[in-house]
């Protein structure tokens, strides 16, 4: 496999993530790089920003692998977490992305369609000629939309609670997720209470405690640009939703007997905006720890391609 | 006489009570499934957060002296501290290690499964990935924290590091190295787990006139990690948080 496909295979996972841009100014830059904006750039993540890609298998521990072609590698009997604890989630975990564990639950309270996505809930429809921009501006305005944006180029942050697997941590202050996407950092402190006053952060404050053998961690303040909550990944449709600092997250951690499988259900609620409630269902399986070096480099190059968008205006550098 | 023996007895009995209590708790906890306590991680402990225990603008070897620089390595160091080439760091960019862990305000966290050790930085949180194993893969590299194996040596964690990406400096004053560095970090705590010391030794002909060593020292530290975005540190200026305020 060479070089450029390692690192698509690296940074493809992403298309279980949506983001655009909190800054509306980036946009263009965004969602169409020039070639003046790559030039210089190093020639895998050329290839990367346009769309160079290959079918995405997801791997059996969550990594998106890009396969050549060839038979299917001989299936070896599924690792499992060895703690006899049901309220011990170490482990390598890993799933087929964001929600794809059960298709998502029909909205609570379904929305207007926006002029530029799709109700709630409804099948996944083709973007409209707005285009993404059209997409962006009814996120904004706090409706959930459907769209074909491909995040995997764009390496912009979303909230971390927001992953489809990766290396479970856990101590007796911390769970700690380190995403497989990106090596993206998630803290949940164990046993602890929200912050009087949060300050918004990718992380979010979020709290976990334990409710029989679940694990509930409930997450407030939040900021980012606009995650994936759901959505069709093959068909590369995704349903977005605008993080804000008034997003509440309630996520339900449970791990089965045998360590082969952790659930995760998940409702997400907007109080302060008219989006409808979402839930949905994750299963994650556990997977021995595996760890490629590419998942490291991806998007720590992305300021080299989409510098103007990363830091600031067109050609102002640091 | 006879009052006290009572006396006695109700205390002996009260305390089988308790005994027997803390037996049962304990049976039902080690064989059911409602446990907090976890089984320790493979290894020996080193993990938790650490932080450099006294600012080093400069990293020196470990008897106190300059790293022996090749004539042409000399003059790109010169050319960074003159401040002709820009610092990686600025963009951004993985400060790859040692340089990551010198960042004194900039504490970070070791994590350890018997696989994988993590060490997380708060500094853009950035996370450097060992593998453990005993040999390095095939086709892995260049990486900002190179490719990363490692195994135990007695109490010590032994992480060998090939193929780094020649951009990313040794310390915030620019010490250069090249692609072909190859670094082994031998990681343990001291102090009865108070600190942990960090031997980096640093093989890298194309740049360096012989192999040298570098030893650090880092305090445990009780706080935990927060959320660091270095991008928008740089869209309101905070340059000073890029480099602890060593440069201008």
């Amino acid at each position: 496999m060479n070089t450029s496909l390692r690192l698509l295979t690296m940074v493809c996972p992403a298309l279980a993530w949506v983001a655009l841009l909190a800054a509306q100014p980036a946009i263009a830059q965004v969602e169409k790089p020039s070639e003046e904006d790559l030039a210089g750039v190093q020639p895998a993540f050329q290839n990367l920003v346009r769309g160079r890609s290959t079918k995405i298998d997801q791997g059996a521990n969550g990594r998106a692998a890009a396969r050549a072609g060839g038979p299917p590698a001989p299936q070896a009997p599924p690792p499992k977490n060895p703690s006899t604890s049901l309220r011990d989630l170490r482990g390598q975990w890993g799933a087929g992305g964001f929600g794809a564990g059960a298709p998502p639950a029909p909205a609570a309270a379904p929305a207007a369609a926006p002029a530029g996505g799709a109700a709630p809930g409804a099948a996944p429809q083709p973007s409209p000629a707005s285009g993404n921009q059209g997409n962006y501006v009814n996120a904004l305005a706090g409706k959930v939309v459907n769209t074909q944006f491909d995040a995997n180029r764009m390496c912009l942050y979303t909230p971390a609670f927001l992953f489809n697997g990766g290396k479970f941590y856990q101590t007796e202050r911390e769970l700690i997720i380190v995403n497989s996407n990106e090596l993206r950092v998630r803290r949940v402190h164990l046993n602890a209470q929200h912050a009087a006053s949060p300050v918004p952060s990718y992380n979010g404050d979020a709290v976990g405690r334990w409710e029989g053998n679940t694990l509930v961690v409930d997450t407030i303040a939040l900021k980012g640009s606009l995650g994936k909550i759901g959505g069709n990944v093959e068909d590369g449709y995704h349903t977005l939703l605008l993080a804000n600092p008034t997003l509440h997250v309630i996520e339900r951690f449970s791990r089965n007997v045998d360590g082969s499988e952790l659930t995760i259900e998940r409702v997400i609620d907007d109080p302060m905006g008219d989006k409808p409630v979402f839930r949905n269902k994750t299963t994650l399986r556990y997977a021995a720890d595996t760890f490629n070096n590419e998942t490291e480099s991806g998007c720590e190059d992305f300021g080299d391609a989409f510098g103007p968008a990363y830091v600031g205006e067109k050609g102002q550098q640091p | 006489m006879s009052e006290s023996r009572g006396m006695r007895d109700v205390v002996l009995g009260a305390s089988l009570l308790v005994l027997v209590g803390v037996l049962v708790a304990g049976g039902r906890r080690s064989g059911g499934d409602d446990s907090t306590a976890l089984a320790p991680a493979a290894g020996p402990d080193i993990s938790g957060v650490w932080q450099l225990a006294a600012p080093l603008p400069v990293l020196m070897t470990a008897a106190g002296q300059e790293p022996p620089l090749l004539p042409a390595a000399r003059q790109v160091y010169a050319d960074r501290k003159a401040g002709k080439e820009a610092d990686p760091a600025a963009k951004c960019k993985p400060l790859g290690e040692p340089r990551a862990m010198l960042q004194d305000a900039w504490p970070f966290q070791i994590l350890q499964s018997a696989g994988r050790i993590d060490i997380l930085y708060q500094w853009n949180r950035l996370v450097h990935v060992i593998t453990m194993k005993d040999q390095h893969g095939p086709e892995q590299g260049p990486f900002y924290f190179g490719e990363s194996v490692g195994h135990w040596e007695g109490d010590t964690l032994v992480i060998d590091v090939i193929n780094p990406r020649d951009e990313s400096w040794l310390d915030v004053s620019g010490l250069p190295h090249s692609a072909d560095m190859h670094m082994v970090e031998r990681l343990h705590t001291v102090d009865g787990g108070r600190k942990l010391e960090v031997r980096f030794s640093i093989d890298d002909a194309a740049t360096y006139s012989m192999p040298w060593e570098a030893v650090l020292t880092f305090e445990r530290q009780a706080t935990l990690l927060h959320e660091d975005i270095c991008i928008e540190r740089l869209k309101i200026n905070d340059y000073a948080s890029l480099d602890n305020g060593i440069k201008p």
